[in-house]
């Protein structure tokens, strides 16, 4: 069988034309490629040399072809660039001359404030605040997703946090209390959040004037920040132990080395100061836009987000919440 | 006749222009050996075998770093610009938001392309836990940051990539 097929390749290679040249006695065969075949080799050649004509390709003595289209990665980069910042621009210029209730109140821009803060919240606040401002595991920072505001839920509470940080402080209490005190003042929070009544517990937190911050019904102040006992909803941790802590060593009491640290960055020196300067002129019956902010602050302020991130992010964390009312 | 022992090959221009092409090609690439040696593009550390070895060291502190359970967050300037003197600010806390009495907090800044322009500096405490440092990048572009804080044995490691205008 095998022989057979040798003789039929012997007889087909002698049909086959040869160039005339012989090698030691082995034919040239004249087997030209196939037509297409050579086309796409011609046709490749081609688009290499229209490569080399139109874009930087041939390595020179200092640099490289520019080619005749000059295109480079860096302006193919500006361009694409360019063009999402004109789709960007009408909404950024709708949005700079709108304020948050109104932005809040168009779904078409709190659409595209919510998509543009995502990456906002990623890069400065979900470190601490957890992707969705749920808790981190492990670590102890504020819940943005309870609707359980410790600084005040409105979208200008919630501005001035930013823009200001935040840094409430509550006072270590080991050297003046007794053990047998913190414990059962420990109990009596854990107690308020169960809504269990614990009559001497209040009346040792109205003796140690616990009520100065946390008020007389222990649902926190939010002008200074200090936490609700009444609720669930923990700062810190609702453990014994952990409350216990809280009460002994205290939040940001730098007298005491093992305090509890609490601490919200400030964001924007500048847009505090104004924020706080409008709420002044409003408490005082004067109109804010009479303010002459260059007046009201200088120096070197603090800038770590602009103004616009600010206000988006204001939004998106209000609405993280479920949105408090806009304004108290 | 044309056959292997014909040598008016070595006449022809296309057998010629082969050889060259050859030479061209054997120098280049002699030449692109000698610059790669010259001239490393400092992607590869000297000591990347003995670093593969400690693998499993650095897998350890990586688990080590998370038990300590330690946070915190780089703070930097809104835009960032070349050669200007900016002020970078740490927060750093333990579990549980305890306070962290840390030996040295240290600022180190990567250039991803050449780490000839790499520096550091040391942190200054600005108040419990919050430590700052004055730097100026040389370089627009891309940096990588990395801040390490230690307590004795215990190292926590901040990281951030920051764009530097021009």
């Amino acid at each position: 069988m095998a022989d057979e097929n040798n003789s039929a390749d012997e007889n087909q290679s002698e049909q086959v034309s040869d160039t005339g040249h012989s090698w030691d006695g082995i034919r040239e065969l004249n087997n030209p490629c196939p037509r297409w075949w050579l086309n796409s080799l011609y046709l490749s050649g081609l688009m290499v040399l229209i490569y080399l004509i139109l874009y930087p390709s041939l390595p020179l003595i200092n640099g490289s072809s520019k080619g005749l289209l000059g295109w480079t990665q860096m302006t193919e980069y500006k361009e694409d660039l360019a063009e999402i910042e004109a789709r960007r621009a009408p909404f950024e210029k709708k949005f700079s001359a709108m304020t948050v209730p109104e932005v809040l109140a168009d779904q078409e821009m709190l659409n595209y404030v919510t998509a543009s803060s995502k990456v906002l919240f990623g890069d400065n606040c979900a470190a601490c605040h957890g992707v969705g401002g749920q808790a981190v595991e492990g670590l102890a920072y504020p819940v943005l997703a309870d609707d359980d505001w410790l600084y005040g839920g409105s979208t200008d509470q919630i501005m001035m946090s930013i823009a200001n940080g935040r840094q409430g402080e509550m006072p270590a209490h080991e050297g003046s209390m007794t053990n047998d005190e913190v414990n059962q003042l420990t109990q009596f929070v854990i107690d308020s959040s169960n809504a269990v009544l614990n009559e001497a517990g209040k009346a040792l937190y109205m003796e140690q004037g616990c009520y100065v911050c946390h008020g007389n019904d222990a649902k926190g102040i939010t002008e200074i920040g200090s936490g609700d006992l009444t609720d669930k909803l923990w700062r810190f941790s609702g453990d014994f132990e952990e409350v216990r802590y809280t009460i002994l060593h205290g939040v940001n009491d730098n007298s005491d080395p093992k305090t509890r640290q609490a601490i919200m960055p400030q964001w924007n020196e500048k847009l505090a100061v104004m924020l706080q300067a409008k709420a002044n002129a409003i408490a005082e019956n004067q109109d804010p836009r009479m303010l002459e902010w260059n007046k009201v602050f200088e120096g070197d302020e603090t800038e770590r987000l602009t103004e616009s991130d600010i206000k988006k992010l204001t939004i998106y964390v209000h609405q993280l919440g479920g949105g408090q009312s806009l304004s108290q | 006749m044309i056959s292997q022992h014909n040598k008016e090959g070595l006449k022809n221009p296309w057998v010629l222009g082969l050889i060259l092409f050859l030479c061209v090609f054997l120098i280049m690439n002699a030449i692109f050996i000698y610059l790669a040696f010259r001239q490393p593009p400092n992607l590869v550390v000297k000591d990347f075998y003995e670093r593969g070895q400690d693998y499993h060291v650095t897998q350890k502190q990586i688990e080590r770093e998370k038990q300590l359970g330690w946070s915190g967050m780089i703070l930097v300037p809104a835009k960032i610009r070349v050669n200007h003197k900016h002020n970078i600010e740490v927060i750093i806390q333990g579990k549980n938001s305890s306070v962290l009495t840390l030996d040295t907090v240290e600022f180190h800044a990567y250039r991803p392309s050449d780490s000839r322009a790499d520096f550091m500096a040391i942190m200054q405490q600005k108040s419990v836990g919050n430590y700052e440092t004055d730097i100026q990048f040389s370089l627009p572009g891309v940096w990588d940051v990395i801040v390490e804080a230690k307590q004795g044995d215990d190292k926590f490691l901040l990281t951030r990539r920051v764009s530097v205008y021009p």
